[in-house]
């Protein structure tokens, strides 16, 4: 009977130690769990400051790019003023009583009737107006800066859509 | 002795710092949700944008071969900004010495007891400095800034001379290369004050929006992030002219020396083109600078018109014959061998109407007639034309009507017709040679450029060839504006002007070119009748007559030297016409006849 108690006794220490083991095999060690949380932790710290990193990158990018626009937009500003003002000084510089100072200085005298002799010359049809600008055309003004570059990630898509949707049957070419 | 774990220290701490982020955070939301929130924003809102008005470029002013007649240059407004200004007597004494500003009159300025319930923030010291004295000023407040900054003392530091607070700011200001050349054309632009600034008289009054463009008023965000493309301002409209710059700078060099030599009170010349109505030149006197407009009052003190060719009406006397001898042949009255026997005068309306010398001229014809330029003989044919035939004339050579010239300032007098209560019978013989009628020369040549171009068409006068917008050039057609007589009746009448002024060895006479023209000598109505000795004297020609290219009309008012029109008008004719067909590469008439026969053998 006591044989009897001591085998079954001695079982289920067996049977005990035995599941500790398993237990023991199955889990972690502790610093692995800790290394595992720790990178978890970095992982998503790393992932959030991307995200702030990639948002504020663009920020600053926008931002810098706006005021570079508004850079550019004073110089063309600058630049058109000072065309203006070079063109008058030119206009200046030969108007009608600087070049005929020039040309006394230079030892010219205006033409009398007598000096001219009129000639034939093949093809001349005589003083032409100096064209100041191009005649008329149906050029249709596009803004400076392209849709891309303002669009949203959804317009650009729902105009590319619409764009393929344009095409002949609405096939890829 | 107990023994605090650690889990429990940095569970504390970490408490603690949460806690601190979570009452962060909460403030946070306090403070974006809070009732002043609101007035913040709405604050935050006034800085986030600046109300800025953009003037487009003024457009520029060009001749017909592109020189330019009106453009802008730049310049700068420089003042100072009271609060952040440290030394103003150093400011006052480089303004004096770059910009030749009065030392004085800056530093009262600058240093001026402040009005505390008007409180200044900037002022003004000057608006039209050069980008030169500019460069001189921020090079010299470059080198004052580097003293300071090299000085370590902070008491000396404070006692260097500074330019600071001194500020400026660039923009256009109108500006006219040629001065004076065609001032009487161009008018001028009161630049002095942007927001105030117009153009007044010639072409900068009449086409004024169109030089000016649209102002625009925009949002510019100080925000970098809002900051997009700013909306394209284009400039105004630039105009290029009629007007031949060389032309109008014999004009007005021939006219001043006429004005001077008959010491006439002013004088006027205008030259067209009568087969499109496009004028040439237009001289004037007095003449402004328009770079110093603000002489404007002091140069035409009231009543004397910025621009008499278009501003001021006159009787033009007898060179209004020529409407009247156009009007009876094209009625059929009369033809250029139509004999009349001048008795010296005839009674019209109950008036008796004598010649210019009271004499009479025997038997003559209509060519005869203006040759001598006789009164009584236009009368006549006046007379027998009738007061509805010879009105109906006179309307559709525009006489009594604005010709809608493109110059601000034209004016007209109304032409009394038949049926008027101030028209009285013996109108018809006064109108018939220019007395009792008034016109201004822009009129005349207008409706004697129906006559010059043999086809009977009278052409809108215009200085407007074409308009630059956008970068793309317009053209402005010619237009007639009605066809008073046939071509037969121009073409008769411009070969019997030539005629009657060989036929007297007129001072118009230009060697080798034939030329048709007329004088006129007007008397000068006052308060009690005509002032004797006073005349208008004037003169229209044309020519050449085969292949008409030009007309000019000259008025002088009231020469001491002579009173009549074929002593001091006629040779002013001849002296433009000479130097205008060099200026318009036009052969005399023999050479321009051979040349083109051996044009039609080379191109045959």
């Amino acid at each position: 009977m006591e044989t009897q108690v001591n085998e079954d006794m001695h079982g289920w220490s067996r049977a005990v130690a035995m599941e500790k083991r398993l237990v023991q095999a199955y889990r972690q060690a502790p610093w692995r769990i800790q290394t595992q949380r720790g990178v978890l932790i970095l992982v998503v710290s790393i992932l959030i400051i991307s995200i702030f990193w990639v948002m504020v990158s663009v920020s600053v990018q926008a931002a810098t790019a706006g005021l570079q626009l508004q850079t550019l937009e004073d110089e063309r500003e600058d630049l058109r003023r000072q065309i203006a003002g070079l063109r008058t000084k030119i206009a200046i510089q030969t108007s009608k009583a600087q070049m005929e100072q020039r040309a006394a200085a230079l030892g010219f005298v205006p033409v009398t009737p007598e000096d001219i002799t009129y000639i034939v010359v093949p093809g001349y049809t005589g003083r032409t107006p100096e064209i100041q600008a191009s005649p008329p055309s149906k050029t249709i003004q596009q803004p400076l800066i392209k849709p891309s570059y303002t669009q949203s990630l959804w317009e650009w898509l729902l105009q590319g859509v619409l764009e393929f949707s344009e095409q002949p049957g609405g096939m890829l070419p | 002795m107990s023994k605090i774990s650690p889990i429990s220290r940095y569970t504390f701490i970490g408490g603690a710092l949460t806690l601190v982020g979570l009452l962060i955070f909460v403030w946070m939301i306090q403070i974006q949700t809070s009732e002043s929130a609101e007035d913040l924003r709405a604050m935050g809102q006034n800085y986030t944008y600046i109300l800025k008005t953009i003037f487009p470029e003024r457009g520029n002013i060009y001749d017909r071969w592109g020189h330019l007649l009106a453009g802008n240059v730049e310049v700068y407004e420089i003042g100072v900004d009271l609060p952040s200004m440290k030394d103003p007597k150093t400011i006052a004494i480089t303004l004096a010495e770059v910009a030749g500003l009065d030392y004085g009159k800056v530093y009262g300025e600058l240093t001026k007891e402040e009005d505390p319930d008007r409180p200044r923030r900037y002022v003004v010291l000057a608006n039209d400095l050069t980008p030169e004295m500019i460069d001189q000023i921020k090079a010299q407040k470059e080198q004052l800034d580097a003293q300071i900054n090299l000085e370590t003392n902070a008491r000396k530091r404070a006692a260097l001379p500074s330019l600071e607070g001194l500020l400026w700011s660039p923009r256009l200001q109108r500006s006219y290369p040629e001065g004076t050349l065609g001032a009487s054309i161009l008018g001028f632009y009161s630049y002095k004050d942007p927001n105030e600034a117009k153009g007044y008289f010639g072409v900068e009054g009449e086409y004024d929006d169109l030089l000016a463009g649209q102002p625009v008023q925009i949002l510019v965000p100080t925000d970098p992030y809002l900051i997009g493309e700013s909306p394209s301002i284009p400039p105004g409209v630039s105009l290029v002219l009629t007007i031949d710059r060389e032309i109008q700078a014999m004009t007005e060099r021939v006219l001043d020396e006429a004005v001077a030599d008959n010491d006439a009170e002013s004088g006027t010349i205008i030259i067209m083109d009568p087969r499109n109505g496009e004028i040439l030149a237009m001289a004037t006197t007095p003449r402004l600078d328009p770079n110093e407009y603000w002489m404007y009052e002091e140069i035409f003190p009231n009543p004397i018109p910025f621009n008499r060719a278009v501003g001021q009406t006159y009787e033009p006397g007898s060179v209004f014959k020529v409407l009247t001898v156009a009007a009876g042949i094209d009625a059929g009255i009369v033809t250029p061998d139509t004999p009349f026997l001048d008795t010296g005068v005839i009674n019209v309306g109950g008036i008796p109407i004598y010649n210019w010398n009271r004499g009479a001229w025997g038997p003559q014809t209509v060519t005869g007639c203006m040759q001598h330029s006789l009164n009584v003989c236009l009368a006549w044919i006046a007379q027998e034309m009738g007061p509805t035939t010879f009105y109906t004339y006179l309307q559709r050579f525009g006489i009594g009507h604005l010709t809608g010239v493109d110059l601000a300032g034209e004016v007209n007098y109304p032409l009394s017709v038949a049926g008027d209560p101030n028209w009285y019978p013996a109108n018809l013989g006064t109108n018939s040679f220019g007395q009792g009628v008034a016109t201004t020369p822009i009129q005349m040549i207008t409706s004697i450029s129906a006559v010059a171009n043999k086809e009977g068409k009278m052409m809108a006068p215009h200085v407007l060839k074409a308009v630059i917008e956008n970068g793309e050039q317009y053209n402005n057609p010619p237009q007639v504006i009605g066809t008073p007589i046939s071509a037969e009746t121009a073409r008769t009448v411009t070969h019997m002007l030539a005629e009657s002024l060989e036929g007297e060895s007129s001072e118009a006479l230009v060697e080798g070119y034939r030329v048709a023209g007329k004088t006129g000598t007007g008397e000068i109505p006052g308060p009690g009748g005509y002032l004797s000795n006073l005349t208008n004297a004037s003169f229209v020609g044309w020519g050449p007559v085969d292949d008409p290219q030009f007309i000019v009309y000259v008025w002088l008012e009231k020469p001491t030297t002579s009173p009549w029109g074929s002593v001091v008008a006629a040779p002013v004719f001849r002296e433009v016409v000479e130097n205008l067909v060099i200026l318009l590469d036009l052969p005399p008439d023999s050479v321009r006849q051979q040349l083109a026969s051996q044009q039609g053998i080379s191109a045959r």
